[in-house]
Order: C-alpha cells, then structure tokens, then sequence
C-alpha cells in the first residue's frame, strides 16, 4: 500500500473488536448481523464460513455489496450494503490513525492520509470534573 | 453574590448574551450575566497529541456523543454532555442538537461563515405568494449589521448584487483565482450565476467569539457581573404585572438554588434551550406556538469533480485550489417558473481530493483510485433556507430530566 501498512498489520481488527464491544447495541447489531450476512452469502456460493475464503472468493462475496456513496453521511439503505460501507469505513479509520501507520508516514518523510490519518490534533482536556471522559 | 436588584439578567454568554452585554453596559446598565457551563482557558485545556495516542484512535467514546456530528475524540469534551443533558425525539426523525454549555458559548466553534439576509429572504411573501413577509426589511437592520461587522471584523469583497448584500468590510485577503476557478465562473455567467468570495469573520488573535470581542467591553465598564455553573430553571414573574422579574437557578457543582431578581430578563441560551426555560417557566405562550415553526438551513455537497489535467499529482501551477461563492440566483424574479421555493447558495473549493467513499472499492485498488485523483477535484455544497412549518417543534418531555432534575426537550 505504497509504503504504508494493512489494516492487519496495524492492529485493526483487535482494535475494532475492543470499539464495537464497547458500542451502544445497535452498532453491536449492525456488525453481527453483517457478519452473519457474509458468512451466510459464504456458504451459498462457496460451502465455507467467510473467514475460510481466500481473496478471489472474498472478492466475489464482498463486490456486490459495494456501493459509491455520494454523501459520507447518507449510507445505503440496504442493511448488507450499509453494514460494508460502515466497517469499510472504520478499517480505514483503525488503520491510517494505528501508531504504526504513523511510524511508517515518518519513516517515508509522508504525510499520513486521508481521514487525519497518522495526524495529530488539538486535543481538548476534560474542562472540569463533571464532564467525565 | 450579592443579594441585589439587576437592571437586566442575561441567560447565556454566546453570541447573544455578550452583544446584549456589550451594548447595555455601555449605556449604563447593570447587568448579571448567568452561564450554564464553566469558564475555559484553552491556553490551558488544550495539549496536542497524536491520533494513536488517544484511547480510542480518534472515534471517540462509543455513545457518547451521537447527535453531534462535528464531535471527535480531540474535541469531545467542548460539547454538552448528552448524558447529563438528555433530549429525546421521534426514532424515525433524526434531529442532532448541537450544544455548548461553557462561557462563550457556540461562539467559540462557528465557522465564521458572515453574510446578510437580503429583502429576497425578508419579503419572501410577496416575491413568491406563499407564506409570509418578515415585519423588517434590510433597511432596518442595516445599522446593526454594520456594527457587528465592524466588532467581527467581517472580510467579503463588494458586489452591489441586491441578493447578496454588501456589508460593512476589511479588506478581504482572496489571493488571485486559480484557473478552474475563473474558468466555472465564465460557465457559471452564462447560465445566470455570479461568482462571488466567502464572507468570514476574522476576529482577532484567532479567535471571533463572545469571549474575546464583547465581554472584554462589557467588562471593563464595571457594569456586568458574571456567574459562571449558573443553571437556570425557571423565569419568575411578578405576581402583579405578569412580567418577568428574575430568574431561579442552581449550581452546578453544589446544586444549591438561588433566586435573582432583575427589572429584564434577556434570554440568550441559544434557540431551544431559550425556548425551553420559557415551556418550564409556563410563560410567553398565549399563542401557543412556543417552539413550533423549528427550521434551520439545508446543506450538502452537491456535485464532486475531477480536472483531468491535474490528475496523478501533476497540478500545473495556477490550475487548482481557492475557492468561490455562488449566492442565490433562483427564484429571484417574481413571474420565475418554480418547482421549489425560496433559495439555496453554492459553496464551491478547488483543489481538494476524492473521498474514498466515492468509489466502490477497497484495498490497493481504492488507494489507486484516491492517489490518481487526490488534489483534482472541485466541489459544490449548497446552503439553503428551509420553510418553517408549524409541524416541527419541540415540546416538553416531562418524562426525560437532567442531571438536575429539569424537565428536557423533545422535538418532532
């Protein structure tokens, strides 16, 4: 990926186990039940669980459900299509703001992408006590 | 405190609550000015950090903030905690309440964004049949809008378009259009449109809020006082002549209450939270529409393109980048063929990239994609003014309270 690490090796899918498991349940719902969609369209087509696939067979299940979407925030209505554009959207995220995405974005001398990605902020400290993080 | 009589309570130090600070003051008026939230240094509260080194790389707390759609984990605790402030509404109708509750206000994080409504948005009636006129026109407001731009200091280039009024100006700094820029603007003419540049608010020392450009005047007149974790639950009123003659408040850190009497009571806690201190104080609503006729402006980005010449990183020098303002060129004449009404304005940027959600594709093919048309694009986003219906509301849910105790807000 041009120089820059995969969504693997920067930690991504751990990383969105520990955010979806400390999710409010409909974002819980959402990844479950797309997860069952892929696995379901999986067995249909090729009589293994999604995770089982190599990438030509992944590639098959995953392209249908791909949509170009116009407006970030108006996503598929389609339960299957929307869950992919979400997830996509949150590997994208996981990866390019993952310490070793920034270690790989100073090591080429390169900024780190789209979405911030590798990037800094002004972070906001609590303002007083009752505002709990 | 002491326990004294005001000339006027201010609820909120926004942009409201500090203008009418600001000129009451100045005229001699004692004023106490009540702020739900705390005071901030952000000299102070601000550190910089890295995207990784926060605890949930930049996603924020899952459920923390979910109606405020320009929250992220690096500013999540500038905004109300929904938590301890609750609203409720309809599931099938979506409303994101954006709320600030520190001193200053929503006027420490606005865009800056500075424009005039024109006669075509007061005498909206007239021009198009339906609905109503404003009962002012520019005329009256002219004055005040040049006073407030003088305080923000509002940059705009001059144009004597009727639809877009002039203001009272510095000296905008534009730079020279790029090529795209002055090539859509040809395009844009023949079809009727006219390209004009943003009109911002400069502020001072990088920041354009209450904080910096009012209270400070306020101030130093001796004349305001200022209470800052001052919650305010409820108008009162005078037995006698109905009228409102102060305020009962808590702390809140100790939640104790408090009663202050003032000859006027300004509310300025922004739009709904003013709206709902008046349904809980059971005042100003013989009408009956209190909180109804709720609107608010349109926008989207329209239309995303891509210059072929500037694609794969090869940007000829003057061909991309700036930007420019479309005002409203609709619906501007009175016998206009309408399939919609009132207006809408197009912001349009050169020079920007592809979102990656534009393409139906992921992996290296995608970052192909991004890479061929990063720094290619040109993009339009439009603004536009939305009826107000007596359908949308708000309304007290005496279900739902807040960390106080105070009765919250639904709206449909």
């Amino acid at each position: 990926m041009g120089g820059f690490p995969g969504a693997l090796d920067c930690g991504a899918p751990e990383f969105l186990d520990f955010l979806i498991g400390s999710s409010p349940a409909d974002r819980q719902a959402s990844y479950r039940n797309g997860l069952d969609t892929l696995n379901a369209r999986a067995k249909k087509q090729f009589s293994k669980s999604f995770a089982e696939l190599d990438n030509t067979q992944a590639d098959a299940v995953i392209r249908p459900l791909l949509a170009p979407l116009p407006w970030a925030y108006d996503l598929p209505k389609d339960p299957a299509m929307r869950f992919l554009a979400e997830a996509h959207r949150d590997i994208r995220t996981a990866t390019q703001n993952s310490r070793e995405w920034a270690a790989a974005g100073a090591a080429s001398g390169r900024r780190g992408g789209a979405f911030g990605g590798g990037g800094g902020g002004s972070y906001i400290n609590p303002i007083d006590p009752v505002y709990k993080g | 405190m002491p326990a004294k009589e005001y000339d006027v309570l201010i609820v909120g130090s926004g942009h409201s609550g500090g203008m009418a600070a600001n000129i009451l003051t100045k005229q001699g008026v004692n004023c106490l000015m009540l702020n739900a939230g705390p005071e901030s240094d952000f000299e102070h509260n601000r550190v910089n950090k890295a995207v990784h080194e926060l605890p949930y790389r930049g996603f924020g707390k899952p459920g923390r903030l979910p109606h405020v759609y320009q929250a992220n984990e690096f500013n999540a605790n500038q905004w109300v905690d929904e938590t301890e402030n609750p609203y409720t509404h309809d599931p099938a109708n979506l409303y994101n309440w954006v709320r600030v509750r520190l001193v200053g206000g929503r006027s420490l994080f606005w865009a800056r964004q500075s424009f005039r409504l024109s006669d075509f948005e007061f005498k909206a009636g007239d021009l198009e049949g339906t609905g109503q006129n404003w009962p002012i026109s520019l005329a009256d407001l002219h004055p005040y809008y040049s006073r407030v731009e003088e305080i923000f200091r509002v940059a705009g280039r001059k144009e004597g378009w009727p639809e877009f009024p002039d203001g009272n100006f510095v000296e905008p700094n534009y730079g020279p259009d790029s090529e795209t820029i002055k090539h859509l603007s040809a395009l844009g003419k023949e079809r009727g449109m006219k390209f004009s540049k943003m009109r911002s608010s400069g502020g001072q020392n990088g920041l354009a809020s209450s904080v910096n450009l009012l209270l400070p005047d306020a101030m130093a007149t001796g004349k305001l006082e200022m209470v800052s974790n001052a919650i305010v639950r409820e108008v009162t009123t005078d037995k006698k002549t109905g009228l409102a003659n102060g305020a009962h408040f808590v702390d809140r850190h100790s939640r104790h209450e408090r009663h202050v009497k003032a000859r006027a009571v300004v509310l300025a806690a922004g739009t709904l939270e003013s709206t709902r201190l008046l349904l809980n104080s059971g005042i100003a609503n013989s009408s009956g529409v209190l909180g109804r006729y709720l609107h608010d402006q349109i926008y989207g980005i329209s239309v995303v393109s891509s210059v072929a010449e500037a694609r794969d990183g090869k940007r000829p020098s003057g061909l991309m980048g700036g930007s420019a303002f479309i005002p409203r060129f609709r619906n501007l004449k009175k016998d206009e063929k309408r399939d919609f009404i009132k207006g809408y304005c197009v912001i349009i940027n050169s020079g920007g990239s592809a979102a990656p959600s534009l393409f139906a594709e992921y992996g290296e093919a995608l970052q192909k994609k991004v890479d061929h048309y990063a720094g290619s694009c040109v993009s339009g986003s439009i603004f536009g003014e939305r009826p107000a219906r007596y359908e949308n509301h708000v309304r007290i849910n005496k279900n739902v309270s807040d960390a106080w105790g105070f009765r919250r807000c639904t709206s449909k």
